[in-house]
């Protein structure tokens, strides 16, 4: 069973990477979510709720939280990767090894970080930014256009690779949805001058814990599609 | 059974019931990557706003859109 191989491979490869992501994020990216929030105005205007929804307590409880979201979208992005790459090597198209594994992890980290990154820079809390949906169709855009162009790049046939630029450049011609206007609204311009700051070190800090977490996934799966996941189905398969 | 016995070098296609194994393996494949897009969009996207505010610090760090 491939499936269920997966699913366990994916819990393993998403704890480690979910794990050691959330150390770097403790150490680099949260204070600089909480010293953007300590600057916070609470006066969301899109923000309207008849009773406040729960959220966890500053402190233990939320880094649990942090710790546990980052756990689970390791075992989400390792599982799409595992599925590609299982499909991929299954049908003759790839043999991977640790060296691909890591091409992989960084295929990844453009996919997901770096691609929907140009269009619309990671934010912190606080910044002004045009409306959710928007931004979230936009991200999903950048993220499906660039994996579909990396794959027709790196698998399909040459006459065909033309496309694969054109489907990463695709949401760039559509455009990213911008807010008009300043990134920073709080009245103090001293306070908006270290937002900007805290924004300039929190675009480094989150690149660089993207691309661990994605190098990590993607050697480890590698990794394990070889030692388990495909032990057996590789045998009878891999020869085309 | 076997219909491919005028091309020996081809690999003999082995059948577990409806499938090939191949389309056997496309279909788990296939359930995987729905099984991952789906916890992704939990974590990411998911606008209850307990979700939200759960999954918020790994939001802003994985630069799914927030707020």
């Amino acid at each position: 069973m491939i499936f269920r191989r997966i699913i366990y491979t994916t819990l393993f490869v998403g704890l480690l990477a979910g794990l050691l992501m959330s150390v770097v994020q403790i150490f680099t990216v949260n204070p600089i979510i909480f010293a953007a929030e300590a600057f916070e105005v609470h006066d969301h205007g899109s923000h309207v709720h008849g009773e406040e929804a729960w959220a966890p307590a500053d402190g233990s409880e939320r880094t649990f939280y942090t710790v546990f979201s980052n756990i689970s979208a390791g075992i989400g992005f390792s599982a799409i990767l595992l599925a590609l790459m299982s499909q991929l090597q299954t049908s003759g198209m790839t043999r991977l090894t640790i060296p691909k594994g890591a091409l992989w992890g960084l295929a990844g980290f453009i996919v997901a970080f770096v691609a929907p990154g140009i269009g619309m820079p990671p934010e912190i809390p606080g910044i002004q930014a045009a409306p959710l949906e928007s931004r979230q169709l936009w991200w999903l855009l950048a993220v499906v256009g660039t994996a579909l162009g990396i794959f027709v790049l790196a698998f399909v046939r040459i006459k065909y690779k033309a496309w694969g630029v054109v489907a990463i450049a695709l949401p760039f011609f559509i455009g990213a949805p911008q807010h008009d206007g300043p990134a920073f609204t709080h009245p103090d311009p001293v306070v908006v001058a270290s937002l900007t700051q805290l924004h300039e070190q929190f675009m480094v800090v989150t690149s660089l814990s993207n691309l661990l977490f994605w190098l990590v996934m993607g050697v480890v799966s590698a990794w394990a599609l070889n030692r388990w996941v495909l032990r057996q189905a590789s045998v009878s398969l891999t020869h085309t | 059974m076997n219909t491919s016995d005028k091309n020996t070098i081809q690999q003999t296609q082995v059948t577990t019931g409806l499938f090939t194994l191949g389309q056997c393996i496309l279909i788990q494949n296939i359930a995987a990557l729905i099984f991952g897009m789906i916890i992704i969009f939990a974590v990411g996207f998911m606008p209850m706003e307990a979700a939200h505010n759960a999954s918020h610090d790994t939001r802003h760090v994985l630069t799914f859109p927030c707020h």
